[in-house]
């Protein structure tokens, strides 16, 4: 080392010492400032956070088994409700005050109000081809998908104190 | 040259080289730091700089590649936009339109089907000129249609606060009236790419700005509460955190971040033997749970997860809410060692560990980004 520091000359030598000293300073930086740079948020565990590692999750983890759909002795179930709510829709060959009364025994008042001026020749199918399959459960909630000759037919159903409705209509040609 | 001099100019070059690397490498040191949080390259292309501009949309040149639109059908959700900013009709509504093309039209001018065809209805949004919509040329005019939409939107009372497809319906009376929601986040992402993040905006057309607080943005989400993240998602820490806690302070507000249907209200507290807790009192980390808790399922199969509220929550499962709408307070109820709010966001309607993912993320990309106190 003292050879070459001699052969350098203490000059370069200082200069070559101040560089190896900026490289430490900015590796250093760079390490120590990595978590403590300027974020909006914040990362790390406040006064207010949960469980600092490990379970018990405070977030459900996995999603809670859902109720069965509930059905009061005497209502009809969500299922019958949906069919037959289905089968009047698709019979849309009827002027538009018959279609619309017919819909409203079965559809919650909010729906019925928002078909209000619908047109029942935009139905665009026919017939239920196939069994409907089950989509969200719940024991006040409930989808079904509904296939018919042109699409899929998609009915949200809630149960208001044990009696069920249909709330929604969505549509998905094939 | 003496040998002596050669050694002084190897090491002065090679000092010369280590300081331009140093001095580069310092520059990117430096730089680095303004960049802030590093984007996610899965969703950089819905990042964006500005939430809107002022700068008129342009309808013909070369227009952005979009998932997996056509020209033509680009070119149609420009001229919705454009006929928007001509009417000054704020950004929701532009969402609000073009969510409705995609459904009548799937963004293309049609003219008649024939046997297809419903009735008489035309074009982008399936106007019907037999009940009063204009002459089927005007209909087949792309920016008349947007222009006849718009104006029956913007009569709707509160059309800017509920749900898109409820607005939609009113416009269009479909016969499945719940048919246009699906469509709100590929109408928002067109909305940001053609106008500059636009859906992130607030405010009218000439006067746009980022949505802050609790304002909502034209995409329809908006912050569940104003409050720094004290833990953020799936940390080294906590790896099964599968969402942010919120420090808000006990009683605050909670809101729906966005319009959809309550699907969960309930108390959710036992402790470790199985033994049930309950929600009546504070919980601890001794209790397991999500204490009073609320999920909310939205468009697109998107569920949004509430826990640790304080008291019941305000909403019924089955009770449709609108975005911003209070559904409980900010508690401690459950699993936590103080009052705060445990927000996740779960897609593809997996409400289990494999659809979560990063609130911080998810809505920063609708403009009402979580952990911002200003």
């Amino acid at each position: 080392m003292r050879t070459l520091l001699r052969r350098i000359g203490p000059r370069y030598g200082v200069g070559l010492g101040l560089i190896v000293l900026v490289v430490i300073v900015v590796a250093l930086a760079k390490l120590v400032g990595h978590g403590s740079a300027p974020q909006l948020i914040t990362n790390g565990p406040g006064p207010t956070a949960s469980a600092p590692s490990g379970p018990p999750d405070d977030g459900e983890g996995e999603a809670p088994t859902p109720a069965a759909p509930s059905v009061n002795p005497g209502q009809t179930g969500p299922s019958a409700v949906a069919a037959k709510f289905a089968d009047a829709w698709l019979h849309h060959d009827v002027p538009a005050k018959q279609w619309h009364a017919a819909l409203a025994k079965y559809a919650t008042a909010a729906l019925a109000d928002e078909l209000n001026g619908a047109d029942p020749a935009g139905v665009p199918a026919d017939r239920v081809t196939g069994a409907p399959t089950q989509i969200d459960i719940g024991a006040d909630f409930v989808q079904y998908a509904i296939p018919t000759d042109t699409g899929t037919l998609t009915l949200s159903l809630q149960a208001d104190r044990g009696r069920w409705l249909v709330s929604g209509i969505d549509w998905t040609a094939t | 040259m003496t040998s002596r001099a050669k050694v002084i100019i190897a090491i002065g070059a090679a000092i010369g080289l280590m300081a331009l690397c140093c001095v580069g490498g310092t520059i990117t040191y430096f730089l680095g730091g303004l960049q802030g949080t590093p984007s996610d390259p899965a969703n950089t292309v819905n990042d964006y700089l500005a939430c809107g501009s002022t700068t008129q949309v342009s309808v013909t040149g070369k227009l952005p590649d979009i998932s997996t639109l056509s020209g033509e059908q680009v070119k149609n959700a420009a001229i919705i936009i454009k006929v928007g900013q001509d009417r000054k009709v704020p950004p929701r509504g532009w969402v609000i339109a073009i969510a409705t093309a995609l459904q009548e039209s799937t963004l293309h001018n049609y003219g008649d089907l024939g046997a297809r065809n419903d009735h008489d209805s035309l074009g982008l949004f399936q106007q019907r000129p037999s009940m009063g919509w204009g002459t089927p040329a005007q209909i087949m005019d792309p920016s008349y249609a947007a222009g006849k939409f718009y104006d029956k939107l913007v009569k709707i009372p509160d059309w800017e606060t509920m749900p898109l497809t409820r607005a939609a319906q009113r416009v269009q009376v479909s016969a499945y009236p719940d048919a246009y929601a699906k469509h709100e986040p590929l109408a928002t992402e067109i909305v940001n790419q053609l106008a500059n993040g636009a859906a992130l905006a607030v405010g009218s057309s000439t006067n746009l700005h980022c949505a802050t607080g609790t304002e909502i943005a034209a995409s329809g989400w908006t912050v569940p509460v104003v409050a720094r993240i004290s833990s953020g998602w799936r940390t080294p820490d906590r790896p099964t955190h599968n969402g942010v806690d919120l420090a808000a302070a006990r009683g605050t507000p909670i809101r729906a971040a966005a319009s959809g249907i309550v699907i969960v209200a309930e108390c959710n507290a036992h402790l470790a033997s199985g033994a049930w807790y309950g929600c009546d009192r504070d919980g601890s980390l001794q209790v397991v749970g999500c204490g009073w808790w609320v999920e909310i399922r939205h468009a697109d199969n998107v569920i949004t997860r509430y826990c640790h509220m304080g008291s019941r929550p305000d909403v019924v499962v089955g009770q449709e809410v609108t975005a911003g709408q209070v559904i409980g307070q900010v508690g401690a109820t459950g699993n936590v060692s103080g009052p705060h709010l445990h927000f996740e966001v779960h897609v593809n309607g997996d409400a289990s560990y494999a659809g979560a993912v990063d609130p911080v993320t998810f809505m920063r990309q609708r403009g009402a980004p979580v952990g911002v106190v200003s």
